[in-house]
């Protein structure tokens, strides 16, 4: 078997921290949003679309792997050429900020996701159920590797860290409670 | 203190024992304290002792973000989003509930954030026009607040409207003051939710018929626009609440 190799749908042993990981997952975002698209449906419809993209193609490689920030950029700039229906005659207006678009509903906003936010908030979840009682056996493997959860306190990477380990810590390590989740991290 | 503590990076376990099935706090300084620091640590000895942990408890976590202290990641995207800011905004918690038509729903959205393609907000974004008065009275500028309420075929509607279910009140130029106020006194909640389906209905209607003007040379009737939003919120209101019973007369 050669590495890398697909496991329950996430490829193995390839480095998540390159763009070529991510290509395959790019490709068929454009392809669902693709701008020809947009420009046939209402507004309505592609605020629907755009949310239903996130939870069917990125949801699970964002609960694993943390995205980098390069491919974050790209399918956000997918995603917005195709709200807007930017296309080969050049820009239209963009009416809302897109920052503002993904505030939730009731703050005025569209509830699309932020999708650097959002990965966060999915990998924090890992800490969570690290701590946690329930058993399993990717505990056990992680445990018997770094000791205990504590060891995403400790300020430092070990040499023998794995990625994996080393972004989860980036994100939700630490002791203090500000350090927790703090937004200038990424 | 904190720079006076010979471990700083102690876990609870190093800073105390087990006494049968007291705890006893013992905190390690790095020398004596002065007389007038002594209060200090009698507060924080206090402070301690209140919280000291449970021998027959197991630790558990618990997840600050959320009332139910599970973690979730709905509420930690909410903290990470905002901190602990909250600025929801009643109109736009008014405004989804309408079940109106997805697309003139978005739309009464826009109007209300003012991010419509008036001529006003057009040539704020650099678009060139040679002119930008509105297309129906042809005196004021076009801006989301004449176009819908201000002008004087808008306010016809309005009127038209009040006139249908017994209403006089002054409206407000201002979308989302205007849209909060859009509502039959002495009447329940759920049917004022009901009501304000007229309301995006007839900003709807208004649009249709300034595009209509503009684009396809249409002809300015006012009557026109009122009828056309009775009927599109009826057919919404009939669409969704099949069993709802609603007397609907022209």
């Amino acid at each position: 078997m050669n590495i890398p190799f697909t496991y329950l749908g996430l490829p193995v042993g390839a480095n998540h921290r390159k763009k070529e990981f991510w290509m395959g997952m790019i490709i068929r975002i454009r392809k669902r949003l693709a701008r020809w698209k947009g420009r046939y449906i209402s507004f309505a419809r592609r605020v629907t679309l755009i949310k239903s993209m996130i939870s069917s193609i990125l949801l699970y490689y964002m609960s694993l792997f943390k995205m980098p920030m390069s491919v974050i950029n790209i399918i956000t700039r997918i995603q917005r050429e195709f709200f807007w229906g930017w296309g080969h005659e050049g820009r239209r207006i963009a009416w809302v900020k897109w920052e503002n678009m993904c505030k939730t509903k009731e703050e005025g906003g569209l509830g699309i996701k932020d999708l650097r936010m959002f990965n966060m908030a999915l990998l924090g979840k890992w800490k969570w159920r690290l701590g946690r009682d329930e058993p399993g056996l990717w505990k056990e493997v992680l445990l018997s590797k770094y000791g205990s959860w504590r060891a995403l306190d400790k300020g430092i990477d070990g040499n023998y860290d794995s990625w994996w380990w080393r972004n989860i810590r980036k994100i939700c390590g630490g002791r203090q409670i500000t350090s927790l989740f703090d937004r200038n991290i990424l | 203190m904190y720079t006076n503590s010979i471990i700083k990076e102690a876990t609870l376990e190093e800073m105390g024992v087990w006494n049968g099935d007291q705890w006893i706090w013992k905190l390690l300084w790095r020398r004596e304290w002065f007389e007038w620091e002594k209060p200090m640590v009698t507060t924080l000895l206090h402070n301690i002792q209140r919280n000291s942990p449970y021998k027959e408890r197991e630790d558990e976590w618990f997840w600050k973000g959320e009332d139910k202290q599970v973690y979730s990641v709905k509420s930690t995207y909410k903290t990470l989003q905002n901190g602990d800011i909250r600025q929801e905004n009643a109109v736009f918690g008014l405004l989804w509930k309408v079940k109106a038509l997805p697309t003139t729903q978005f739309f009464a959205w826009r109007v209300i954030s003012n991010r419509v393609a008036t001529y006003d907000n057009l040539q704020r974004r650099g678009v060139l026009l040679s002119n930008n008065n509105c297309v129906r009275c042809e005196i004021n500028v076009e801006s989301v607040s004449h176009l819908f309420f201000g002008c004087k075929v808008a306010a016809y509607v309005w009127k038209e409207c009040d006139l249908w279910v017994g209403l006089s009140s002054v409206h407000h130029n201002i979308a989302a003051s205007n849209f909060i106020q859009f509502e039959l006194q002495g009447t329940n909640k759920n049917y004022n939710i009901l009501w304000r389906c007229m309301w995006v209905a007839i900003i709807w209607c208004i649009w249709n018929q300034r595009n209509n003007i503009i684009f396809r040379n249409a002809r300015v009737v006012a009557d026109e626009v009122f009828t056309l939003a009775q009927l599109k919120s009826w057919s919404w209101i009939v669409y969704k609440n099949l069993k709802a019973l609603f007397s609907y007369s022209y």
